[in-house]
């Protein structure tokens, strides 16, 4: 009797796996899963930006010709243009509406503090900002900025 | 006799397997939980797949539309004809883009054709950056209808517009004494859907020069809007054809090129099969569109601008 009491004994450590074994198996996988899957968002939201961005480049090119070809003969709607201080009020694009646009004579993506002779930051110069609309985005945060003469 | 088989029976107890019962249990939190698991890897792999697929149509839209745009700013060469053809389709993406209940109710045109009275007051829809206290971009369109403005051209049916240059270089040369570009949607390489550009390039004393080249694929629908600048400046806007063959019958100044085209291009970014989503069915799809000017045109002297 004793003998077999002991052969069990002996197979104790070859004993199978219990239940809490198999939850914490399992936790450690979701981690490992989770951890995949969330680099999956992550991707989408750089696609997503990089989308943003190659509409926002055609859309500003697309307001600065439109403001070229309706310059007035004196040049005077330009020249206001240029001479703002500040960007005007963000326009959504209505057929865009995750993206809004500002025009401007200064910057507000360069300040010039790095650089003062930096082309980009000069003021006086016409530009067209773009935006994330305040819909979509409310830090309304400036994607793209394009200087026009 | 009796004690040691209690004490036998609880170290087998301490030390056995699992029961079927705890197996069983622990299967099922396994596939409830490795099921979920499955579900959330197919959807975020759908997600993926989707953004993936709008973000190559409109990296190959952007392309597109560069190199139309580059071929109506021509910087180094004259555009001596260009001759545009509005085509429109009876179906568009077969979706309701605006929200107002119906499906494809317009033309790209640069109108509105869908206001009705129950529409948004004009004003409310009325797109302009104001610059000064007195002063709007596109001043002249203030509480007008114009492209840029909500409620135009927010929800078209597919065009496949047709549109030929002939651009004669500043200096020609016996190998391009002038040159005709094309562009249009037609099929390539057994593919339907392709945006093609054509040239013809004509040499002295040799034949002329054929090529076509894709420019992307998966376009549904090409539309592009000239802005004819024969006119006050008022009263100028968006037209959807154009021939410069016709200029003697143009109304003063008879400039024979429009001032801007704008050009849209609406590609497919639809994970389905092309059959699925064939003519008129409902597709997903990206829009991008630019507008270029013809600087021929704007730098004229006789190109009637306002008087602000």
């Amino acid at each position: 009797m004793n003998g077999t009491t002991r052969q069990i004994t002996d197979h104790g450590p070859n004993k199978g796996i219990s239940l809490i074994e198999v939850l914490v198996g399992l936790a450690i996988l979701m981690a490992g899963l989770l951890t995949v899957a969330a680099a999956f968002p992550r991707i989408i939201a750089a696609q997503h930006d990089a989308e943003l961005l190659t509409m926002a480049a055609a859309l500003a090119q697309m307001k600065s010709e439109e403001i070229r070809r309706d310059n007035d003969r004196s040049g005077v709607y330009l020249d206001r243009i240029r001479n703002l201080t500040e960007p005007t009020v963000p326009v959504t694009f209505p057929h865009e509406p995750r993206l809004s646009y500002s025009l401007s004579g200064v910057s507000v993506l360069h300040t010039g503090d790095a650089d003062p002779a930096d082309p980009r930051a000069m003021p006086g110069v016409a530009r067209v900002i773009i935006r994330l609309a305040p819909t979509f985005d409310p830090d309304q945060d400036v994607i793209y900025e394009l200087r026009f003469n | 006799m009796s004690c040691d088989s209690i004490s036998r029976i609880s170290r087998t107890e301490a030390d056995r397997g699992m029961s079927m019962v705890e197996l069983l249990v622990a299967l099922t939190i396994a596939s409830a939980f490795l099921s979920g698991v499955y579900m959330t890897f197919i959807q975020i792999i759908r997600a993926h797949d989707a953004a993936e697929a709008r973000r190559e149509a409109i990296r190959n839209a952007r392309v597109a539309l560069d190199q139309v745009a580059d071929d109506f700013k021509q910087l180094d060469a004259v555009i001596s004809q260009l001759v545009g053809i509005d085509i429109v389709l009876p179906f568009g993406d077969g979706l309701d883009n605006d929200g107002d209940g119906m499906i494809d109710e317009e033309v790209v045109d640069g109108l509105n054709n869908d206001f009705t009275p129950d529409s948004p007051a004009p004003l409310n829809s009325d797109r302009h950056a104001q610059i000064d206290d007195d002063l709007f971009e596109r001043p002249l369109f203030v509480n007008r209808f114009d492209l840029g403005d909500a409620d135009v051209d927010e929800d078209v049916l597919f065009g496949r517009d047709l549109v030929t240059l002939r651009i004669l270089p500043s200096v020609p040369t016996p190998e391009v004494i002038t040159k005709t570009v094309r562009y249009f949607i037609g099929e390539f390489d057994n593919q339907d859907n392709v945006l093609l550009r054509q040239t013809e390039i004509f040499r002295e004393s040799q034949e002329p020069l054929f090529g076509v080249a894709p420019l992307a694929f998966g376009v549904l629908s090409f539309d592009l809007l000239y802005w004819d600048p024969n006119a006050a400046p008022e009263s100028q806007g968006w037209v959807t054809t154009w021939n410069s063959n016709e200029a003697h019958v143009f109304n003063p100044p008879q400039l024979s090129l429009p001032a801007s085209v704008y050009l849209r291009l609406a590609m497919t970014a639809d994970t389905r099969p092309e059959e699925l989503t064939a003519n008129g069915q409902p597709v997903d799809t990206i829009v991008a569109w630019t507008m270029v000017n013809i600087e021929q045109t704007i730098n004229d002297g006789n190109f009637p601008r306002p008087t602000l």
